[in-house]
């Protein structure tokens, strides 16, 4: 089992996504009925054309909504990655669109999500 | 002081504000990002904002100009960042720069963050204030 303090990393494009694993509430390879959370608007990276899709679904509170990956999920320990506050510079740019913290994985950055920000953008949406 | 070659401009920050200088590394693509902010890079134990400041000061590239190939860590006030630069100069004895009266600047945001325009030799150096710089670069929501 991961931890619950941990990270489940995805991929879209070129770039590395996680969000934290206490708030995944599934993972399916079935894409869902719900409308899934389009990423590409903001990163311009989504997923579209790849075979192999796998699809999060997020929870906060009663909020649900599910999040698509390319190629692999991978469920990491805190202690496997590095945690980064947001830079000062483009901290706000980022909470903007959902990241809360940096992740390092094998000296590559990723984005954490931050599933309430992401569930709350998506019912205002 | 430290001066920065940029592409197609120099630049002189107080050597207090400059940390250290590495190769440029990987980018981690920034969404929506401006211009002047490319993306992230991995600083040692830091994530860190790359900087293209000749972008951000809209200095005309010159006709030899090739991207900086190097980062230079810069802190300012809450701000750590990557600079872009070519090159750069220590200089440990200000004698050897000279203040002049201001002329045009070599880009259209230039003069507003200037503090003094130098000369390094026979180039036009510009005394910027980073922090101002910084503040004005964030990248809002």
């Amino acid at each position: 089992m991961p931890e619950a303090d941990g990270f489940t990393w995805f991929e879209t494009g070129e770039l590395g996504f996680a969000v934290a694993t206490r708030s995944v509430d599934v993972i399916a390879i079935e894409q869902p009925e719900d409308d899934v959370i389009d990423l590409s608007e903001v990163w311009g990276s989504a997923p579209r054309e790849a075979e192999d899709h796998y699809f999060i679904a997020i929870r906060h509170g009663e909020d649900r909504g599910w999040l698509a990956a390319e190629r692999s999920i991978t469920m990491l320990r805190a202690s496997e990655v590095v945690r980064h506050a947001l830079p000062e510079l483009v901290r706000e740019r980022l909470v903007s669109v959902g990241v809360e913290a940096l992740v390092e994985r094998e000296r590559r950055l990723g984005y954490v999500l931050s599933a309430a920000m992401l569930l709350r953008a998506g019912g205002e949406g | 002081m430290v001066i920065l070659h940029l592409s197609g401009a120099a630049v002189a920050l107080d050597a207090l504000t400059v940390q250290r200088v590495v190769e440029r590394s990987t980018v981690t693509p920034l969404p929506r990002a401006p211009a002047h902010i490319p993306g992230l890079v991995l600083v040692g134990a830091s994530a860190l904002p790359l900087f293209d400041l000749a972008s951000f000061l809209g200095v005309r590239q010159t006709k030899r100009a090739t991207p900086g190939t190097r980062m230079v860590v810069c802190a300012a006030g809450l701000h750590e960042v990557a600079i872009l630069a070519e090159s750069l100069t220590m200089v440990s004895d200000g004698k050897k720069l000279t203040q002049r009266a201001p002329r045009l600047s070599p880009g259209p945001h230039a003069e507003r963050y200037c503090l003094a325009e130098l000369t390094w030799g026979d180039q036009s150096v510009l005394y910027l204030d980073l922090l101002a710089v910084l503040e004005a670069a964030r990248a809002r929501g």
